[in-house]
Order: structure tokens, then sequence, then C-alpha cells
């Protein structure tokens, strides 16, 4: 078994474009959520993240623009900025994996009952964008909801450790879309305002729009940004067989996912620096997460969730939030878990209510729970 | 590590299959009465199968004819199953219908009970409930055998699962099939019905 590194990593979100322009805001603890203008939606108002097209649509010329979604423009972007510091890679031993819940969902929103759009088909658009770099396997797409990110990371370590592929550049995104806006609103899911992670007071999710990108190899040697690089030690996947549209009340998958990550590591709880919470802000998650955590005993260790700053952005998130959990740990420097003030759950979390710098900090835990029951964990090590 | 498969089941427009035997025909136009057949052969009741999409029925049928009578599955430590699906038209259906449902802005009342099956992973989870499984649940796409493979094998050499269902489901309104398999590792099994290699 190969040790795997992510040596690389792109964002596109409502906080900006690259991975410094974000960290740069989150920094300063600015969220990317606002009250946004949805005019067709009768359900006002809507809080959410959304990407400015205008930071960075213009990198593409006419015919690009015309030919490729928004979305397939977004990873486009994303692939080209995580292959410049390995244009000398073999692309036998090289693999895309995406991971999105509804890819090119707007497609079908244009003619719902026109014939189908095939690129609203999530194989059709893994194609295209395969077939934009010439890369000679084909693409796979990880649809696991809410996990997809996480899963996708997991597969891609996976893979490499077991010596099928050296490198795996592992993207993850989803668009802001009626389609999905109104089912979360019909589950009754989301926020009247900003949303706020592990508080007593929150009432629901905001949606967020990202793409976020992370390459991952099993030479470190590849790496030319040290904040981006970092050990993958373990992971762990589960189901919680309880509901197919809310999470175990005890946190029964969770407890397993992250217990399976453990023991890849080799870790115990006590090893376990900083936690990246899935933490949608929906009451029901944050306290079965609080209760998983607490049963695990990592109730101490120092905890934000991202929501906050970006809403939850669906296929990105496992792998945005990832990234910047690595960011987090090479820097010492761990944000304060926006929209949060006072605990709400049975089981007391160290929620960060402030910045904190701590440049001991080797190990950090990434968990993400979602639609279908599924859960996912990822240990990341400073190297 | 020698992984085999221990059991088979597929359904396709012709009929439902088990371990290659033909134990349902299909004697219609519309796959919901020709699902309902092969609910009705199981024997099973279960109400939440009527609460599913079309892509979910068809999965937890051709794995109740994977897991009929299929002793050893149930000693399985629950967290070390895993469960891998392929699938090309990810939950189309249901996406179309939840689309119509939300493309009359004068009448804009998305059901619940339909925008939790635009998912193609739901399919895994209702699965998951009815076999009380635990481990990894994973919908991949598109069908890609190689990787799909790979994949499986590396899910039992680095220890996450010891016992795997796995195959293809995939579900439209003009064509629908499912393929599900019994991963096991050759050390736990006495005999077996056809080599892992051999799969699809």
């Amino acid at each position: 078994m190969r040790q795997v590194y992510t040596i690389a990593d792109f964002i596109i979100s409502s906080l900006g474009v690259g991975t410094p322009a974000n960290m740069a805001q989150l920094r300063a603890g600015k969220s990317g959520i606002r009250e946004i203008e949805f005019p067709q939606i009768p359900l006002q108002p809507v809080y959410a993240s959304r990407i400015d097209d205008q930071e960075w649509l213009s990198r593409f010329s006419h015919d690009e623009q015309s030919y490729y979604t928004r979305l397939e423009l977004q990873f486009i972007l994303a692939i080209k900025s995580l292959l410049q510091p390995v244009d000398l890679m073999d692309l036998s031993r090289f693999l895309l994996v995406i991971s999105t819940t509804k890819g090119n969902i707007d497609l079908m929103e244009q003619s719902p009952e026109k014939a189908l759009d095939q690129r609203a088909l999530l194989p059709v658009m893994a194609r295209r964008i395969n077939t934009y770099f010439s890369f000679p396997h084909e693409a796979v797409v990880i649809s696991n909801a809410c996990i997809s990110g996480v899963s996708a990371m997991l597969a891609g370590q996976m893979m490499i450790s077991a010596g099928h592929y050296d490198h795996v550049l592992v993207l993850g995104g989803d668009l802001f879309s009626h389609f999905v806006y109104s089912g979360f609103n019909s589950f009754m899911a989301l926020s009247k305002s900003q949303c706020k992670p592990f508080d007593k007071n929150r009432d629901g999710i905001n949606l967020g729009e990202a793409v976020a990108g992370v390459f991952l190899s099993s030479n470190p040697g590849m790496c030319q940004n040290t904040s981006a690089l970092a050990k993958i030690v373990g992971g762990g996947q589960s189901n919680d067989a309880n509901h197919i549209s809310g999470p175990s009340r005890e946190g029964l998958g969770l407890k397993i996912a992250v217990a399976k990550a453990m023991k890849q590591a080799g870790l115990t709880a006590a090893n376990i620096d900083y936690i990246n919470a899935h933490g949608t802000a929906t009451v029901y998650n944050d306290e079965m997460e609080a209760k998983a955590f607490a049963a695990l005993g990592l109730g101490e260790a120092p905890l934000n969730s991202l929501k906050g700053y970006y809403g939850h952005t669906l296929g990105a998130a496992g792998i945005l939030e990832s990234v910047i959990a690595i960011w987090q740990l090479n820097e010492g420097d761990f944000l304060k878990s926006a929209g949060y003030e006072e605990s709400g759950t049975s089981e007391p979390l160290n929620v960060l209510k402030n910045r904190q710098q701590n440049n001991e900090a080797r190990f950090a835990l990434k968990t993400a729970s979602g639609f279908g029951g599924g859960n996912a964990a990822i240990i990341f090590e400073k190297p | 590590m020698k992984l085999i498969i221990s059991a088979t089941s597929k359904i396709t427009s012709e009929g439902a299959y088990q371990n290659g035997h033909l134990v349902v025909s299909n004697e219609h136009d519309e796959a919901g009465r020709f699902f309902k057949d092969c609910y009705t052969h199981l024997a099973i009741t279960y109400p939440k199968y009527y609460k599913m999409d079309r892509l979910s029925q068809l999965c937890f049928l051709c794995a109740e004819f994977l897991l009929v009578g299929h002793d050893r599955f149930k000693d399985y430590d629950r967290g070390q199953i895993a469960v891998v699906i392929e699938n090309y038209h990810a939950s189309l259906v249901s996406d179309q219908k939840h689309q119509i449902s939300i493309s009359d802005r004068d009448n804009y009342f998305p059901s619940p009970s339909v925008f939790v099956y635009t998912l193609p992973n739901i399919m895994l989870g209702e699965l998951c409930i009815r076999h009380q499984i635990n481990g990894e649940a994973t919908c991949l796409l598109p069908e890609n055998k190689d990787f799909f493979c790979k994949y499986i094998r590396a899910l039992f050499d680095g220890g996450a699962s010891e016992c795997c269902i796995a195959g293809r489901v995939d579900f439209t309104d003009s064509a629908y099939g499912a393929e599900l398999y019994l991963i096991e590792n050759s050390a736990m099994v006495g005999q077996h019905i056809a080599k892992f290699e051999s799969i699809f």
C-alpha cells in the first residue's frame, strides 16, 4: 500500500477564484452567504452563496463559452489550474474523478418537457470534460449526495494506494439551482438567514455554489505549494441504514466511518487536533454529529464548520472543506466557526468561537454525512 | 486475496433471473406491473417499497433475488459489507418529475417524497436499510468495468470490506436493467458460481 498525498488544490467560490483568495477572505471573517436576487422563486428572502462569473468567465473564448456549460467551464478552469505544476506527468497513470450530485441540472430547467439535453446526464458531462484534455482514461463520477466529495477523495486515495494510478485529480462541483432550492425548501430545511452550524438558534442550511479540486499523488516531490501538501492517513465510509432523508439520531453511521478512518490511520481520539465537521446547521444533523463525536471521545477537539462561510456546496463540499482544512492545518491557523455563538447540541463540542493558532496541530479529521444515509471520514496529516 | 461471485441476480425487460435461472418472466409492457409480479413472487411484505421510485424499486427487487436464502450474508459484520453500484442515467425519471412540478411558478409545490429520489445513491440507501448494511455505499457513473473491478478489489485488499453487493442498475421510461453480484473472499466460501473476473 502506497502513501497518498494532496499536492495541489483549487477553488472557485463566492469568496473568489483560487485557494489563496479564499483563505484571505476566510481569515478576514468574510462569509460568501448573502440575500440573493432570485426573482423567479416565489419564496423570499433567499440566502445563498453564489459564484460571481465576472471573476472567471472571461478567461474563456466566445466559442468555448457557447459550447461548454457554465459548470463545465468551471471544471475546465479548475483542471487547467491544477495541471499547471504537474505538466511532466505520465497521463497513462492519471485519472479524473468528478464529485457531483446534479451536474448540468440547469439544462433540464430550461426545457423540462422537451427532449432531454444529453449534457444533463452526468456521464456525458464527464466525457466532455475528459475530451477537452484528451485524458486517456475515462473520467469516473461519484454521486453519493452530500458525502460525494469525501467519497471521491477516498476513491482516489484507494486507487493510488493500490497502485492502479499514480495521480488522481478529484474535482467537485454543483450549481445553485431552482431544482435543488425548491427541493430543500419542500423539506423545510432552509435557513431564513445566514446559517448557524451547531448554534442554539440554528434553523437550517444555506445552499452554496462552488467548484473545488484537489490533486492526489503518490509523489509529494511534485508539490509546489507547501500549504496544499498533506498526507492522507486514513479514511472510512458507512451507511446509517436508517432513513433515506434524515440522519441516524445517534450518529451510528458517522461513528462507524470515523472509527474506520482512525483505525486505518492507527490513531486514537486523543491524536485528532482539529475536526472539520459537516455542520449543515439543520437541527438534526448537528445534533447527530455532536452525539457521534462525543461517543468517539472527540468532544474536546477544536472543531469548525465552513457552512457559515460557503453554505452547503453539495458535490463540492467535501473537497472544498478538505482543502480549507489542510490549509488551516499547515498554517497552524484555525478559523472561527461562522454563525456560532452558543452551544445548541445535547453533547458539548469545542466549536471555535474565535480564530485559534496552534502550530503543533498534526492530524485533521474531515467528516460528511448526507441523503441516502451515507457518512464519510478522512484524516490528513501535516507532513 | 482471491475474490469470487457467490450469487447473481438480474432483471431485464425479459424477466427476473436468480443465479442465471429465469424466475419471473415479464408479461407486461409497463415496468411497474412487471415489478409488481416480481414483488408478489418474492412473497415479502415491505411497505416502503410502494414509496420508492422505479429506479429504487428495480434495485430493491434485484437485491431481494440476490440475497434470498443466502444465510452466510446475514453473518457478516454489517459495517464490513459494501454496496457499489454503477449507473448511467442517474435519477433521470424522478428528476424530470420534480422539474415538471416546479416549472410552473404559479403552482410551485414540489413534493419532498419525489425530491428525495432525485439522487442516484438513494437506491443504495434503500438497499442498506432493507438489509441493515452499515458499510460503504457508493454510486459510480458511467458503467466502466475496468474501474469498477479495480475499485471493488481495492475495497477488499485495503480491509474496508469483507463482502460486497456490486452491480449495475439503470432505469429510464424506455429501457431498464439491473444486474447484481454478491462478491466474497474465496477463503470464506466453500463453493462459488463464478470467478470475480467474469462479472458482467
